[in-house]
């Protein structure tokens, strides 16, 4: 594809959320509404849950990306003066091939993976035990109650690399009675109580603070993605999956947030998610965000955003020429025509005009009559 | 322990097939089915069901909605059937469903809707139709009123009516239902593979977006602007029928949600 003719080093609009760091164009509300959320987080100490819905296509996956992304909450971290940035999660929605709850438990260790898991928790050990001797120990009986699971994280602190491998093993539900063996631990962490209790160890050792203790992070915010796969699991495993979110939130009752991504479908509303998270769960959430479609001017600071995000022009555009290779009419003719106004649907529509002009000789613009000649190809009305 | 004149009830594929797995107190649904009523399963019902398991297995396995192996379900089904079996000749009462405009059903359908209305004119009852097919259950309805013989069940129906009888605890009735509905949000996403297979740019085609939406006239009139050969239009058209059966306002899934949130 051409793009350079067209004033572009590549197509910005993207019909599914790229790969590497997230930019934001657009929706200065919605981008608001959940800085604000993640403040609260970082100024606050109790744990919530906030439930992000609004139909396919409204950008949820994309401000999940862009909020979990380290450079974006380092600059919300610079704005609420705290020094370090809150660690974030993202994880889809877990499959059930063994269990939702152990998958979900494995993408969250898995993130880390064991040897940043281990680093980060020797780093709190050192800073805890600096403060006081003992701290980390008395500390972790009080989060993890369980002898056999305290035993793992002694383990995954001694930085005994020969371990770690076995240790990994344990984590991620793989291990052998030898592996248990070598590591004198008795049983498998297997109940969803382990592997809540693990979690939430973890969360708590990273976020525990005192007169003389700095917290390793300052919160921890854990966004799953496509929340509606809910609805096809077995009545089971949507218990076991919500009772894991309700024990997540009661052992772990300060500093973490979790946000639950959730699309409306044709099979399922916003009422419905309580018939599957049942009362315990949806009484602890705190805020909903609702990822409205935007208005017909925001849709034009989105695409005029889009078209002059960092690194997409090969020259900055004058003024007034904010929207090439888009004229003023054809901005137009797609804001009136396109719908649903979602960002999906936006990015579908002027990626396949540019694609269009893009791969078509001696064309530089896209004029309002070239929209209205194509917009049947594109599904839009006329 | 089944009455002493047991009421007549006429399964059809779908809802049979997920009645095994969907459990009530401990007991699976077909079990109750077989201990509370007379039930019969029309022969192609059972062909029916044989073909549609070996289409749905490996999907419901991939969700953990079943751990049994595939032979050890169908082992169950054909002990289940084996007594519940039923050959009649329904020619003139599938001859009556023709003139009543339900030419259009599945054959599985047509034979239990025949069949009611044949069990009802042999015995002078009347018997129960369990579906949870919305069109069929329209259908069956309307036949069933004019001609007296019978009523229309669903699953969802079913669960409750065990559920409350037996006093099993709330939250194990709200279970089963959420177990048959997880079965039919499965199918509904199948489906949903498969159309957007079938259009062109796949996801990213507005219609998908619509059908997403639940829009399905939208999407069905966009597909007949749709540049494409009847070969790959009608099977569109179709499949998004098929998820509007489904999932649309009036549907298997509609009417099975409403039946949760009644609890």
């Amino acid at each position: 594809m051409d793009y350079q003719k067209l004033n572009l080093n590549d197509n910005p609009f993207a019909s599914t959320p790229t790969t590497g760091r997230p930019i934001w164009c657009g929706m200065p509300q919605l981008k608001s509404v959940l800085e604000r959320r993640l403040e609260i987080s970082l100024k606050t100490s109790p744990t919530s849950l906030v439930l992000n819905w609004g139909h396919y296509g409204s950008g949820k996956t994309h401000a999940a990306k862009y909020f979990a992304s380290e450079e974006s909450l380092k600059q919300i971290a610079l704005a609420c003066g705290v020094a370090e940035p809150p660690l974030a999660f993202y994880v889809n929605f877990p499959r059930v091939d063994r269990g939702a709850v152990f998958n979900l438990t494995s993408s969250i260790i898995g993130k880390f993976g064991v040897t940043d898991f281990a680093s980060k928790l020797q780093q709190a050990k050192a800073s805890l035990d600096k403060s006081s001797a003992g701290l980390f120990a008395r500390l972790l009986q009080e989060y993890c109650e369980d002898s056999e699971l305290q035993k793992i994280f002694h383990k995954l602190v001694e930085g005994n690399p020969d371990n770690q491998d076995r240790i990994g093993r344990v984590l991620f539900g793989n291990s052998s009675a030898a592996d248990l063996r070598d590591l004198q631990i008795a049983r498998k962490p297997d109940s969803v109580s382990d592997l809540c209790r693990i979690v939430t160890t973890a969360f708590n050792l990273f976020t525990f603070r005192s007169q003389d203790v700095s917290a390793l992070r300052p919160a921890i915010h854990l966004w799953i993605d496509e929340f509606e796969d809910i609805s096809s699991l077995s009545g089971k495993e949507q218990d076991a999956l919500a009772a894991y979110l309700r024990t997540l939130v009661d052992l772990c009752p300060k500093y973490l947030t979790i946000f639950l991504n959730f699309t409306l479908t044709p099979v399922q509303q916003l009422q419905d998610l309580s018939l599957y998270l049942g009362d315990a769960v949806m009484s602890r959430i705190r805020q909903r965000v609702e990822f409205v479609e935007p208005e017909k001017p925001e849709v034009k600071a989105y695409v005029r955003e889009m078209l002059n995000s960092p690194g997409i022009r090969v020259q900055p555009a004058t003024a007034g020429n904010e929207f090439q290779p888009f004229d003023a009419a054809a901005v137009d003719a797609i804001v009136e025509a396109v719908s649903p106004r979602t960002p999906r649907r936006l990015n579908e529509v002027f990626s396949f005009y540019l694609d269009l002009v893009a791969g078509t000789n001696s064309v530089q613009r896209i004029s309002g009559v070239m929209v209205t000649q194509y917009a049947g190809e594109i599904g839009l009305s006329q | 322990m089944k009455a002493p004149t047991a009421q007549s009830c006429i399964i059809d594929s779908c809802s049979l097939l997920h009645s095994f797995h969907v459990q009530i107190g401990g007991i699976a649904l077909s079990d109750l089915l077989a201990d509370h009523f007379e039930v019969l399963v029309h022969r192609s019902v059972i062909e029916e069901i044989n073909h549609v398991l070996r289409r749905a297995y490996p999907n419901w396995r991939d969700k953990g909605l079943v751990s049994e192996e595939l032979s050890e379900i169908r082992r169950r089904h054909a002990a289940w059937t084996s007594t519940k079996s039923c050959d009649t000749c329904l020619d003139e009462a599938l001859n009556v469903l023709e003139q009543e405009g339900m030419g259009h059903l599945g054959a599985g359908e047509k034979a239990c809707v025949a069949l009611a209305k044949h069990t009802s004119d042999e015995h002078t009852v009347y018997t129960l139709f369990l579906t949870d097919d919305y069109d069929a259950s329209q259908l069956a309805q309307a036949v069933f009123h004019k001609y007296q013989c019978g009523f229309v069940l669903r699953s969802a129906d079913l669960i409750s009516f065990f559920g409350l009888r037996f006093n099993v605890p709330k939250p194990e009735i709200h279970q089963a239902i959420r177990d048959l509905l997880s079965f039919y949000t499965n199918a509904y996403e199948s489906l949903l593979t498969e159309l957007k297979a079938l259009l062109p740019n796949g996801e990213n085609s507005p219609i998908c977006s619509l059908v997403l939406r639940a829009d399905f006239a939208r999407a069905k009139q966009s597909v007949a602007r749709l540049n494409l050969s009847p070969g790959r239009r009608v099977p569109l058209a179709c499949l998004i029928d098929d998820v509007a059966r489904l999932a649309g306002e009036h549907s298997t899934i509609g009417y099975t949600l409403s039946r949760l949130r009644l609890l």
